[in-house]
Order: C-alpha cells, then sequence, then structure tokens
C-alpha cells in the first residue's frame, strides 16, 4: 500500500530514532568524546588526545580482563550452549511429559543474578560450604579448595554458575527448534532404522543449525556482557585472575574515578565486540539446509 | 533474506556494544550548580552521607528535628545512601546534581583536597574558630582537614582502622596473653596452630583488610614520611624495606597462621567466623565492637595493637582515620550548613552518637555515656598515639589499590613479597600524573 504523503514512513520511524539517538545515540558520542579526557566526575574535563588508549593499550590488568574474558566465553560455550543443547536433546526424546523438567531447568534463568551469587558464594565457602563438605562427607578432604580463592579454580566456579544459570535458557531455545524438526522426517528415518542418536545428531542438530549460531552468538556477546557473577563472587579476585571487562571498567570509573580512562576502555570494548561480531557474520557457514522461522 | 538475518545479528552484537558504553556515558556530566533557594525566605538544606548503620541514621533524625526547632523556616533533608554506594558514585552524583547537598561526609586529607580542587569545600575556618564551635575540639582533630591554613571540614568521628582482636576465653585456655613483638604475636599464632584453633581469620575479598594491616606494617618498617611519600608515588614501592614489611606477611600465609579463605572471604563473614569462635583473633578496625555487642554479645573480646617489628617507624603508631563533614562551596546556604554541623558537634549531639557507638572526636566524646571499654579504650589509643598512620586508600586511591593489591597476592599466597611488590610499581609507573 502506497503511503499517502512522502513524509508518511518518516513520520512513523521518527519517534523511535528519537528515542534511539537519545538512549543511545548521544551517550556513545558522549563516551567517545569523554575518552579523549581527563576526567574524575566532579573536575574540568581536561583534553589529552590518544593518551588514554595509549595507557589502555599497555595496561596489564585490562589485557588480563580480555584473556579472562576468553577463557570464560570458552567455558561457558560448554557448560551454557552444548550443555543447554543436550538437555534440549534428552528432553525433545520425550516431549510433553518433560514440562517438569523444562520448567526446573529453566527456573534458575528467572532467579535475580545477585542472589544467586550469593548462594553459589556460600556454596564454594571454604569453611562449611556444600561442595567442600561434599568432599569432606566422602572422604576426600584433600581435593577440597577455596574455590573462590584459589587462582587455579576461581575463574572455572564462576563459570560453573553461570553454566547452571543459562543451560536451562539455551535448552529453551533448542527445545523450541527442535520441536519444529518435521515428524514426517523423523518417522521416515525411524522406519529407515535410524536410532535416536542418529535420528539428533544427523537430522535434528543440522536443522537447528540456525539456532545454534544464534545461540554461540548470545553466548559470546553475553559474556562481554557479564558483571553480577564476577562482582559479587570475586571482585575480580584474586589477583586478578577473575578480572573481567566489565569489572575492571566500573572498578575504574566508581572506585578510582578514572571516568575518562573508562570511557576509553568502553570504546576499546565496543570496537572488539563490534569487530568479533563482523567477523562472526564473516565465517557463517552459508548455504546449508535449516529450518525456516 | 539471509542478508536480513546477518544484519539483524550484526545490529545486535552493535546494540548490546553501545549499551554497555552507555553505562559508561550515563556516569553524568557537567558541573555542580548551587541549590535553587534563596537565604531570604524558607529554605531547606541538605545533609548527605553514607550509613553507618540504623541507630547512627536515628540520630540524624533528632538532629534534624532540634536544628528546625532552633532555626524555624529551615529545613533539613537527610539524605543517607549505602555506604559502598556514597563512597564510590553516590557523592560525586550529588556534588554534580541540580540538587547538590548543602553538606555532606567525607574523610581528609586526599579525599578533601579532591573536593577542594574540584570547588566542593567552603572555607568556614571562621565559623569554627567562633561562638558555635567554642571549645568542642582539639586543634589535633583538624588534621588533614585544612589546606593552606584555612579549614574547610568539621571532624565528627574517629576510627582505629586496624588492631588485633582476640577471643578471650581462647586466649585463656591456652595460656596466652598480647603479644608486644612481632616475634611473641608468630610465636603466639604457631602454639594457637598446633592446638587445633585456627590463629588469625581475616577477609580480604575487597582487599582493604589485610592492606590495613600492610600499611601499618610499612609504616613500622619505614617511618610514617617513607610510608606516605611510596603511597603518593615519590618512593618506589618495591624498596627492599618495602618488601622486608611485606615478608611478615608472607609469614603468616606460608605457616597457615591465617584462614586459607582470606583472599575469598568478605570481611563480614571473618568477623562472623571470629564471633562465632572460630579463630582466636580477628585483624579489624574499631567499628568490631557494635558487631559483638549486637551478634555476640556475651563473647568476651580484648585487643592488642600491631606488634612491634624491626624498622625505623614508630613502634606505638597507631594506624586510623577520621570523617568528618564539609559544607559544600556552591551551596547557597553555606552559613545555614556550619550551623548544622555546629549542632552536631555539640555536647548533646556527641553524646547522641556516642551512645550509638561512635567514637566522636569531639574534646568529651564519652561525657554522660556509659559506653562499651573496648571503645573508649580505642578512643584513648588513638587520641593518645605518638604517629598516627593513616591507611593507604585516604592517601592515594590508585595507588593504594595496587598496594592492596600487592599484599592481597602476598597473604593468598600467590605472589612473593618481591614479585607482588614489582608489579605493582610496574602498574604504579603506568599511572598518569595526577
Amino acid at each position: 500500500m502506497k503511503p499517502s504523503s512522502r513524509w508518511t514512513p518518516y513520520l512513523l520511524v521518527g519517534p523511535a530514532v528519537l528515542f534511539f539517538a537519545f538512549v543511545v545515540g548521544l551517550p556513545l558520542l558522549g563516551t567517545i568524546a569523554m575518552s579523549f579526557t581527563r576526567w574524575s566526575g566532579t573536575n574540568r574535563m581536561r583534553f589529552i588526545g590518544i593518551e588514554n588508549f595509549n595507557r589502555a593499550i599497555h595496561d596489564t590488568v585490562y589485557q588480563r580482563a580480555y584473556l579472562n574474558t576468553l577463557v570464560y566465553i570458552a567455558a561457558t560455550l560448554v557448560l551454557e550452549v552444548a550443555v543447554g543443547f543436550a538437555l534440549a536433546g534428552l528432553v525433545s526424546i520425550q516431549g510433553k511429559r518433560t514440562l517438569w523438567y523444562r520448567i526446573t531447568f529453566f527456573i534458575p534463568v528467572m532467579l535475580p543474578m545477585v542472589v544467586i551469587a550469593v548462594l553459589w558464594s556460600f556454596i564454594y565457602s571454604d569453611d562449611g560450604g556444600l561442595i567442600n563438605s561434599f568432599l569432606t562427607g566422602i572422604g576426600r578432604s584433600d581435593l577440597r579448595r577455596v574455590w573462590l580463592g584459589d587462582p587455579g579454580t576461581a575463574l572455572l566456579a564462576i563459570s560453573v554458575v553461570s553454566g547452571w544459570i543459562y543451560a536451562g535458557f539455551y535448552m529453551a531455545i533448542f527445545y523450541a527448534g527442535l520441536q519444529r524438526v518435521p515428524k514426517a522426517l523423523l518417522e521416515a528415518a525411524r522406519l529407515d532404522g535410524a536410532s535416536e542418536w542418529d535420528l539428533f545428531f544427523r537430522i535434528k542438530a543440522p536443522l537447528v543449525r540456525g539456532m545454534t549460531e544464534v545461540s554461540v552468538l548470545l553466548c559470546i556477546t553475553g559474556a562481554f556482557q557479564s558483571f553480577d557473577l564476577f562482582f559479587v563472587m570475586t571482585k575480580g579476585g584474586p589477583d586478578h585472575t577473575t578480572e573481567i571487562i566489565t569489572t575492571y571498567l566500573v572498578s575504574t570509573v566508581f572506585i578510582d574515578h578514572e571516568v575518562g580512562y573508562g570511557a576509553a576502555l568502553s570504546v576499546i570494548m565496543t570496537v572488539v565486540v563490534v569487530g568479533l561480531g563482523l567477523i562472526y557474520a564473516k565465517f557463517r557457514r552459508e548455504g546449508d539446509v535449516g529450518l525456516e522461522y | 533474506m539471509r542478508r536480513v538475518r546477518s544484519f539483524n545479528r550484526l545490529t545486535g552484537v552493535v546494540a548490546v556494544a553501545v549499551a554497555s558504553l552507555a553505562l559508561t556515558a550515563c556516569t553524568g556530566s557537567g558541573s555542580g550548580t548551587p541549590s535553587g533557594s534563596t537565604s531570604s525566605g524558607p529554605f531547606a538544606i541538605r545533609v548527605a552521607m553514607g550509613s553507618t548503620g540504623e541507630v547512627v541514621d536515628g540520630v540524624f533524625t533528632k538532629l534534624k528535628a532540634a536544628y528546625e526547632a532552633k532555626y524555624p523556616g529551615r529545613t533539613v533533608e537527610i539524605v543517607i545512601q549505602e555506604n559502598d554506594t556514597y563512597e564510590t558514585i553516590g557523592l560525586n552524583t550529588l556534588l554534580t546534581s541540580r540538587n547538590a547537598p548543602d553538606v555532606y561526609f567525607e574523610r581528609p586529607g586526599t579525599r578533601l583536597s579532591t573536593r577542594f580542587d574540584d570547588g566542593y569545600a567552603a572555607d568556614i575556618t571562621d565559623a569554627v574558630n567562633g561562638p558555635g564551635f567554642a571549645g568542642r575540639f582539639d586543634s589535633a582533630a583538624y588534621s588533614g582537614m585544612q589546606i593552606g591554613g584555612k579549614t574547610y571540614m568539621v571532624p565528627w568521628s574517629g576510627d582505629v582502622t586496624n588492631v588485633f582482636w582476640y577471643n578471650k576465653a581462647i586466649f585463656a585456655d591456652n595460656g596466652l596473653t598480647s603479644p608486644t613483638t612481632w616475634d611473641e604475636f608468630l610465636a603466639l599464632c604457631s602454639k594457637l596452630k598446633a592446638a587445633g584453633i585456627t590463629p588469625l581469620v581475616d577477609g580480604n575479598k575487597d582487599k582493604w583488610p589485610v592492606g590495613s594491616i600492610a600499611s601499618h606494617l610499612a609504616e613500622r618498617a619505614l617511618g610514617n614520611d617513607t610510608y606516605v611519600a611510596t603511597i603518593k608515588g615519590d618512593q618506589p614501592m618495591n624498596s627492599a624495606g618495602m618488601v622486608a614489611a611485606f615478608d611478615d606477611l608472607k609469614t603468616l600465609a606460608d605457616n597457615d597462621y591465617i584462614n586459607k579463605s582470606v583472599a575469598a572471604l568478605p570481611d563480614d563473614q571473618a568477623t562472623t567466623q571470629f564471633l562465632l569462635g572460630k579463630a582466636a583473633m580477628l585483624g579489624i578496625g574499631s567499628w568490631l565492637v557494635s558487631d559483638q555487642i549486637s551478634q555476640a554479645p556475651k563473647l568476651q573480646i580484648g585487643y592488642f595493637n600491631l606488634p612491634t617489628v624491626p624498622g625505623s617507624g614508630d613502634q606505638n603508631s597507631v594506624l586510623g582515620v577520621s570523617t568528618g563533614f564539609v559544607v559544600n562551596a556552591k551551596s547557597e546556604h553555606v552559613s545555614a550548613g556550619t550551623d548544622f554541623l555546629a549542632l552536631m558537634s555539640a555536647p548533646e549531639a556527641s553524646k547522641l552518637f556516642a551512645e550509638a557507638g561512635l567514637t566522636p572526636m569531639t574534646v568529651d566524646p564519652f561525657a554522660g555515656v556509659t559506653a562499651d571499654p573496648n571503645t573508649v579504650s580505642l578512643a584513648n589509643l588513638l587520641s593518645s598515639a605518638p604517629t598516627k598512620v593513616t591507611p593507604a586508600d585516604n592517601i592515594d586511591v590508585k595507588r593504594a589499590d595496587e598496594f592492596y593489591g600487592a599484599a592481597a597476592a602476598v597473604i593468598g599466597g600467590l605472589k612473593s613479597p618481591q614479585e607482588a611488590l614489582d608489579a605493582a610499581q610496574k602498574r604504579v609507573e603506568a599511572l598518569p600524573e595526577s
């Protein structure tokens, strides 16, 4: 249908564009501008050129934060996406009879993150924590650890909590996709002698590839957004072994009051995340058959 | 179709990234502006602070009523934020808001200097020398509150930031008495450990608890001037003297004299463990008294100051901080603000604060008050200290962060003192000039 006036499309999208400009565009430009300044938040802003960026490149804790984020992404791709996919595969076999399982797996997604972080801090506690108490109970006190205070286990411990939360979320996504796999296709495969294993890996999994790609992208971008778990459980410690970009950003801006430097760090992070997204989009496999949504 | 889907994903990525940027951008910009009201008619003053507990917060409600009764036409708006929020983002946001506080809580020293440099500290020299404050504070109470010979802060309360608290029953059962030297302290720890008792518990998740002990050890080893110069960046952080001071921390970690969970434990949980009798000692400040009164009123506790260590510092020094209130230089009600602070410093208010568990910095903090003996004793310790040592984070926040990080790495058994301090020095050198 042709609009009655050539201005109609602009009027329709105008409010959304204005809203986007106000809540995203202006802060974005403001942050970029601030990244070239030295500013504590209360003093007079001072233009310092690219000094903040130069400092960030040589900032060993900032570099460590990226490394930790990459490790966290790798861990959560397994603990969230792969486990979520496996759970979806399991519950899809039994269909509607798995309703309570699906609800149970999804419940952690609905809980407040800070509450989860505090609860798991107690589970990991050295003194009376569930895990160490269990290990003592089964006679394996030698395996007891200060899970959140040991550089070798702290990041993995947080990743496990992240997996516990989001595996149910990815399960829901994959389950929805698996439900859309044509029944006739599965029946035909069964008649040809395919096992449930074959059905899952040779038919279902390839058909939900698009969802897998979305899930991987969500997992990666979500890792860059992570904050609550890390801040509550370890505050980036011990010795920066769980420092991620966001915890370092918050520390820089709100504790050290280096707003200009923090802005530069966030600009760099934005470039990295967008760059990763572009690379991901470029290297996506194309041309395979997938489900239409 | 595929191009559209790719675009949508890319849009998602950009949106996520932009949202993260917005977090920082929304911290606010612009300079502080004066309050809109004028002093000619009825007006309100805003008094901002971080919460130090419901009882203390309640005292301010009483002061508000007293002030409004004394000065008809004036009202007081008390703005109390969660303490961490106030000290990190809260006060900055308030000061740069359109409705900035007229009076606000702050710490003397570097933080006050920053407020002064940014134009948020009014010169109240004449007022504090006037009748409203006459005889209420010793001149020493204004330490760190004066810049260029002028006064910019009214003292409020003082805290000893670190002593070693001990469980009297555990000490008595094991025939122990307060140590005076570091060697005696280590021998005491050894005896407790042999008895199957955790000698010392601390929660260093936030790095300042052990950072405070490290501050004190550094002063004892190097002397206060060198310690302060080090934290200000005028001396290297990885000097031989500092490494020696950190060796004392390493001894505690290497011999399991401190809880293994020290790096991961929050300070409040360490306090709980001590109050539950799970460790013989706890290294923390004078505020433990209020926790002990509320959580374990029957527990008998005592304290001793940091034992002496070999070094050129004052071996009788006390690690402590004072706090106070500043009148906003951009306020239109500077005089009304100082009137409120005068009321806060009056004997009646001082008594209320002491009853609430604080140690007021007035000349008679416990007059007419039945205060906890430990609180009174600590107040005397602080006021009679030949050298009052300031914790590093009250000297320079950024360098203190590296210093505390080094102490955390050593007490957590993650690095040797030399490695930890070398790393801290490298980071400090990369900091921009203040």
